[in-house]
């Protein structure tokens, strides 16, 4: 090994990247090599004294005792309902959203924007109780949705058209049927996860989907262009769930919900 | 619930602000206890908290610009210091000894805290938490061979950095350039 190449493989020796055997020929030419040896040196030097100033002291125990205080408490409140209950707030708040939502819209112009200012402090106020109540599983609020949306969106058709297999992954509300939805968003094991809510009985599933009986409930599960969705009814309601992220991921997310 | 005060030291130089990195580390926990069933038993549970300490700062603490971070790094030389010190050799006996006893922990941190924020969690992963390269392309969720040009490039600025501190606090005479 020349002098070239003991130094290109400097850093990468300093981090422990190198094989045995490049390790072996770089500490051979650095007993011959007194210039690559100074340099080495150097940068060991340098990297020890990063590694252990770089670092400021702390007392997490403080912290662990909080962290395992609000542990407690998420398990005493679950307890009595077992472990996905944890997902039943967002479920309920979905319901009355959707409720609420239905109420509203059918006094009151669909698409007058007084309707929907007159409904927002509502829904707001649902999401927030569910966040503090639940920490901050709900990404966004009615409030940073609505910058983007509609909060309640028309559902796209392609989620359940025969014709179709397409979801509309872009340009939302432009290709969509004329059903009601409420549309949430979640944060889920770092993706965000869309959930359609659709108060609409007689919605029926793209056939192209897998299904999966769970328990009780049945699953319609598969990749609609390129975005993995699954789709589920619940108490008279559809929900439908899409994400950029893996099939079992959603299938957790669904049978948590 | 090990590997807390690494992550909370860890938190604490990519948020640079205390209340943030405890709030930070917080929400990983319960995170991590929320989905410890989706951990798979036996992988690298250091690297998974830290994968989602990472997810949740890149989602709720990163400043949203996402501006070039300006810095030019590529008139620094490799092994910049240990140039700047062979220019000084001849002023003091051991200048390397001097240089390093001298840093102070503050001076150390501040060189890191002021690495592009990109550059800044490689470092902090590699040189204080000793991950490897492969954990932390895993952990960042970067190429391989990305997480070894920023740690290359940080390297180079941070070199430049403690370099400057030495000069400013007159530990080091401003040698040839």
């Amino acid at each position: 090994m020349n002098c070239r190449e003991a130094l290109l493989h400097l850093y990468e020796y300093l981090d422990k990247e190198l094989t045995e055997d490049t390790v072996r020929k770089i500490e051979a030419h650095l007993t011959t090599c007194e210039h690559c040896f100074d340099k080495y040196e150097f940068e060991k030097m340098l990297h020890k004294v990063i590694a252990e100033k770089g670092h400021a002291e702390v007392d997490s125990e403080p912290l662990k005792a909080k962290v395992l205080a609000r542990i407690a408490e998420i398990d005493g409140n679950e307890q009595s309902s077992g472990f996905f209950s944890r997902f039943r707030p967002y479920l309920a708040t979905a319901v009355a959203l959707a409720v609420i939502g239905l109420t509203l819209f059918s006094i009151l112009d669909l698409n007058s924007s007084d309707a929907y200012a007159s409904l927002r402090p509502i829904v707001d106020n649902h999401l927030q109780k569910v966040v503090s109540a639940e920490g901050s599983t709900v990404k966004k609020t009615m409030s940073e949705i609505e910058e983007s949306l509609n909060d309640f969106v028309t559902v796209p058709e392609e989620f359940f058209r025969e014709s179709s297999d397409r979801i509309a992954t872009r340009g939302f509300p432009d290709s969509c049927s004329n059903s009601e939805a409420v549309h949430l968003v979640y944060e889920y094991l770092g993706s965000n996860v869309s959930v359609y809510i659709i108060p609409d009985s007689a919605f029926q599933p793209c056939p192209k989907l897998e299904v999966m009986q769970n328990g009780h409930n049945k699953y319609h599960y598969g990749l609609l262009d390129g975005i993995n969705v699954i789709m589920w009814q619940c108490k008279g309601l559809w929900c439908i769930a899409a994400a950029d992220t893996e099939v079992e991921d959603l299938m957790h997310f669904a049978s948590a919900y | 619930m090990v590997h807390t005060d690494a992550l909370l030291r860890t938190a604490l130089r990519m948020t640079k602000n205390e209340g943030d990195s405890e709030d930070l580390v917080q929400e990983t926990l319960l995170k991590a206890y929320r989905f410890f069933d989706r951990f798979e038993r036996g992988s690298n549970i250091k690297a998974w908290l830290f994968k989602i300490m990472t997810n949740i700062f890149i989602n709720n603490y990163r400043q949203k610009s996402r501006k070039p971070s300006g810095v030019s790094y590529e008139e620094i030389d490799d092994n910049f210091l240990y140039h700047q010190l062979e220019g000084s050799i001849g002023k003091s006996a051991d200048p390397e000894e001097i240089l390093f006893s001298k840093l102070m922990d503050s001076d150390v941190r501040k060189a890191i805290d002021e690495l592009p924020e990109d550059f800044r969690s490689v470092v902090v992963l590699a040189f204080l938490e000793g991950f490897s390269y492969e954990e932390i392309a895993e952990i960042t969720d970067i190429q391989l061979g990305t997480v070894k040009s920023r740690l290359h490039r940080a390297r180079k600025l941070l070199q430049r950095s403690l370099w400057d501190y030495a000069v400013q606090r007159g530990i080091m005479a401003e040698g040839s350039k």
